[in-house]
């Protein structure tokens, strides 16, 4: 008997594949791969496309991890240090136990040593001059110099960086790190003009030499309360101290700092490195749920021994010449529903601290108005349209000037929108920009623009969209920081980059909205053996086997396959 | 050397001997001491084996089909409702000619819930295709095992090894239990087909038309029917080993007798006792024991009672609106004879109700003196003797 002889003849066995029956025209549907936006992505001003970079970081590409983040984000070192991080905020995510560390991956590849972008080719480059070297200009810049247009920036300073440069503590903000992201930016070539102030007239003469000018001037005032005795000795101003003052020399026993943004916690922790023997205390009018500083900043401030107390604004100032006293109102803040203002209500408590020092960290305003009464409005503010240009033809702005909340990533972002604009104006591009959005929130994406992205944006992945079975609850990985007492002794970086393993791990939560991570679920429980695993990693359909049943769309943790018809329609309906 | 064993223990002991390599179950009552009683070997390394915890009997088929296909030896038990849950899984077992042995302890198949010893669970799997063994006692129960994977592996059909809830499952009787080496020497280890060599892939079970279905259908019945030879032959050589053999039907004082007694599983014990004090009266009584079910052995039937004027057959199972099983095979069995005795139906033991020596002389001496027999049987808890 030959061996299996005997079986043949008692049982039906075919060495025939079964792929004779074609046992997809059973079914109408198929799996179509269909990459979506995650909601991490879409709230960042800077579109920057974080899943995937994540995904690069899963696959251990670090170097196609940073060229991700440097299409989108020209200071990731700057903005992995600093940004808001709404991204954070809208983490699906936090529905199973934390947000990912979007800003300390980010900060990661930061710190990571590549520094390289392409330029497009471009024929007939536009000049365009950028006033401004902040967050908003060094990104309209970097975008414009990306697109191939020659760049000329403009700066009052002796040195470029505005806000970046003296507006954030070096322990937030090391001048190293700033210089290193910047690198990227000079390396391609822009023209630097330093000590220029910008004035109602200088603006047309530029007009008369460029194509373009870009307004990125920043705030450059600080508000002033309007009280009684401000103007005694040992009164400062938020941004001007923070870029002014590097000792004192004083004997300080008790500074207040009034105000409770991040402008506030940064000239606390300032007094607090500079005067080691002062108590420091912040008092906000909001409350301290509602306080406009990032979380991190306020809660470094209270680890730094810095007092908090919430729902007070000064009502004047004591001493003779120098202060000595601040008097308190108690303020309860509220948002007027109509006009989305907040309003100061005071109520009927005082309370007075002594004080040898005050600083007022109230907010900035505009540089005195008159200087560009042409384009601004009463205020000083520029008013700009959904493509960043003003209301006089070939004059863009971005940034703090025009009246959007003041952040490192929107003024970025205003920045990019302006480029972004400028060159579709240049080459006569009529193109609406919603095609360059990504979901909903109205921030353009440069990898669209340069048409890198076919993926479908609009749709943004919720958390009841993923399955999440395959995900376990994991701890977020916390960086490394100091001891309080330890960082007080200098203004040294708070805080270690993650280590290669700490990055590792924390990519490792991404729960990669909307973004493949060829985690082969759908191949392995396609129960037809119809999804195919392509050269690329990526996945294909065989539709004469598939039935249509969608248990790979089901179990897709990323949300990235949904069912769609045949295209030959259905065999049985 | 003999051991004081239950039935269910004895089984589990023809299981060790026959170096089963996998068992898959899912304990119901009476059948579950055989399962732990392997749980127990394999733990203790007296067996070694691999032992699946199935969710369901359904699945516990399933996974011992697919075993036997990869070519090991497979085992599995069950009683009642368990045996019901696996029905469709039995069809696909026997269509796929695996060498499955099955332990199955009767039981009352329910409602009403009941626990006690019934063949209407097996008996109800008739037409599913698997060998059917009825064993009479745990010595049966033990040698019948080790025969049956002789035969399946040798025919490749499934086998269930049956025995009666509680009466031969929990009863405790010395059991002889055999060498190792003997059987090692009656029973080697076959080199099955492995159906999953990747090196060699195929499809099984692909759909097949009409006239391949009823080719393999018809193949499958005439190795059905050979299986009788194979098991004459095996028991002859367990016997010759052994010094036990037990036919495929046992005939007891038949050759001159009057009147026949059929029963099937550990009610012919009793029914011994009952032939020898009827015989101790004058009166020529006989017993044929049916041990094989299916197939159905016909020629054995034919010979042992083709010759006697009335059968009586005592059926612990029930077919309702119709009769005894075991006495309408039998009737069917006989029609086309030309002598042929007259049948006499009971129907009796339900539910593990006791059905000791005397009932039985009471029926026989009933049956004497009836004058032509009926089409529905007698249920005997209702007789007035």
């Amino acid at each position: 008997m030959k061996k299996h002889g005997l079986f043949d003849e008692i049982m039906p066995v075919s060495k025939t594949p079964t792929s004779a029956h074609k046992t997809g025209l059973w079914g109408n549907l198929k799996p179509l791969y269909k990459e979506a936006t995650s909601p991490c992505r879409e709230s960042c001003p800077l579109n920057t496309d974080i899943p995937l970079f994540i995904f690069h970081m899963k696959e251990k590409d670090l170097k196609r991890a940073k060229e991700e983040i440097l299409l989108e984000n020209p200071f990731p070192g700057i903005s992995g240090r600093v940004c808001h991080h709404p991204c954070e905020d809208a983490c699906n995510r936090r529905e199973l136990d934390s947000s990912v560390s979007v800003r300390a991956l980010e900060r990661f590849l930061g710190d990571y040593p590549f520094y390289e972008v392409p330029v497009s080719e471009n024929r007939s480059p536009k000049k365009v001059a950028i006033v401004g070297s902040g967050p908003a200009g060094l990104s309209c810049a970097y975008f414009l110099l990306r697109l191939g247009h020659k760049v000329t920036i403009f700066e009052k300073e002796s040195d470029v960086g505005g806000l970046l440069l003296f507006g954030i503590p070096p322990y937030r903000l090391p001048k190293n790190v700033l210089r290193r992201d910047l690198h990227v930016l000079l390396a391609l070539k822009p023209q630097i003009r330093l000590n220029f102030e910008l004035t109602g007239d200088n603006i047309f003469s530029l007009l008369g030499s460029f194509d373009y000018v870009f307004l990125a001037p920043g705030m450059g005032e600080s508000k002033r309360l309007q009280v009684a005795g401000e103007n005694k000795k040992g009164v400062y101003y938020g941004v001007q101290f923070l870029k002014e003052v590097k000792s004192i020399e004083d004997e300080i026993r008790r500074a207040i700092v009034i105000g409770g943004g991040d402008v506030a916690m940064d000239v606390a922790r300032t007094i607090r490195r500079l005067k080691p023997d002062a108590k420091v205390s912040i008092f906000a009018p909001e409350k301290v749920e509602d306080l406009p500083a990032l979380r991190e900043n306020v809660a470094e401030a209270l680890e730094e021994g810095i007092d908090l107390i919430c729902g007070y604004l000064p009502l004047y100032f004591e001493g003779k010449k120098r202060i000595e006293a601040v008097i308190f109102q108690r303020t309860e803040v509220k948002k007027d529903e109509k006009t989305g203002k907040f309003l100061f209500i005071p109520l009927n408590e005082k309370r007075e601290e002594a004080a040898d020092m005050a600083v007022v960290c109230i907010g900035q305003k505009p540089l005195e108005a008159s200087k560009l009464r042409e384009i601004a409005e009463e205020e000083g503010y520029i008013l700009v349209d959904h493509r960043g240009r003003t209301k006089i033809e070939r004059i863009y702005a971005g940034g703090d000037i025009i009246g959007q909340k003041a952040t490192v990533s929107l003024a970025s972002s205003s920045g990019k929108r302006a480029a972004i604009c400028i060159d579709m104006d240049a080459k006569r591009l009529d193109l609406p920009l919603d095609e360059l959005y990504v979901g909903s929130k109205g921030f353009l994406s440069f990898k669209k623009y340069l048409k890198l992205e076919k993926k479908e944006t609009r749709k943004v992945v919720g958390f009841s969209d993923l399955n999440t079975l395959p995900h376990e609850k994991i701890p977020r990985v916390d960086a490394k920081k100091e001891e309080p007492l330890e960082r007080l002794k200098d203004f040294r970086e708070i805080g270690y980059t993650y280590t290669k393993e700490e990055a590792e791990k924390e990519s490792d939560r991404c729960l990669s909205c909307g973004q493949c991570m060829r985690c082969n679920l759908c191949f392995y429980l396609c129960p037809d053996v119809s999804i195919r695993r392509k050269a690329d990693g990526l996945y294909e359909v065989d539709e004469d086997y598939c039935k249509s049943c969608g248990v790979c769309a089901k179990t897709c943790p990323s949300n990235v396959i949904e069912m769609v018809e045949k295209d030959g329609g259905a065999f049985i309906r | 050397m003999a051991e004081l064993l239950s039935g269910n223990h004895a089984i589990a002991e023809a299981v060790r001997l026959s170096k089963v390599d996998f068992v898959a179950a899912y304990p119901i009552t009476p059948q579950t001491p055989i399962y732990e009683k392997i749980a127990e070997m394999i733990s203790e390394g007296k067996m070694c084996g691999q032992m699946m915890r199935a969710e369901s009997e359904h699945s516990a088929m399933a996974a011992c089909i697919s075993a036997s296909l990869a070519g090991v030896r497979v085992f599995t038990a069950s009683s009642s409702q368990g045996i019901a849950y696996m029905h469709e899984m039995l069809h696909f077992a026997s269509g796929c000619r695996v060498p499955i042995v099955m332990a199955c302890v009767n039981r009352v198949v329910s409602a009403p819930w009941a626990f006690g010893t019934d063949q209407t669970d097996t008996l109800s799997q008739r037409d599913t295709g698997w060998i059917q063994l009825y064993c009479e006692d745990g010595q049966e129960a033990l040698d019948t095992v080790i025969m049956a994977y002789k035969v399946s592996e040798t025919i490749f059909l499934p086998v269930m090894v049956i025995i009666d809830g509680f009466y031969t499952s929990h009863f405790i009787e010395p059991v002889e239990i055999p060498e190792q080496t003997l059987i090692d020497q009656y029973l080697p280890k076959r080199n099955l087909p492995n159906r999953f060599d990747l090196s060699n892939p195929a499809f099984l079970q692909n759909v097949v038309d009409p006239p391949n279905y009823t080719r393999f259908k018809k193949r499958q019945f005439d190795d059905t029917l050979k299986a009788r030879r194979l098991l004459i032959e095996a028991d002859k050589e367990f016997g010759e080993l052994f010094g036990r053999s037990y036919g495929v039907v046992e005939p007891l004082e038949l050759a001159d007798a009057e009147i026949g007694i059929v029963t099937a599983g550990s009610m012919t014990s009793c029914a011994r006792i009952a032939v020898r004090t009827l015989r101790s009266k004058g009166i020529k009584a006989g017993l044929l024991k049916i041990k094989l079910f299916r197939p159905f052995p016909y020629n054995e039937v034919a010979r042992y009672l083709g010759t006697l004027e009335k059968v009586i057959v005592i059926d612990r199972n029930v077919s309702s609106g119709k009769g005894g099983i075991f006495c309408d095979e039998l009737k069917a069995s006989m029609y086309n004879l030309k002598n042929r005795p007259e049948i006499y139906g009971f129907i009796g033991g339900l539910c593990g109700e006791d059905l000791p020596p005397e009932k039985f002389e009471k029926i026989t001496l009933s049956v004497l003196r009836a004058k032509k027999p009926w089409d529905v049987p007698k249920w005997i808890h209702r007789m007035r003797f």
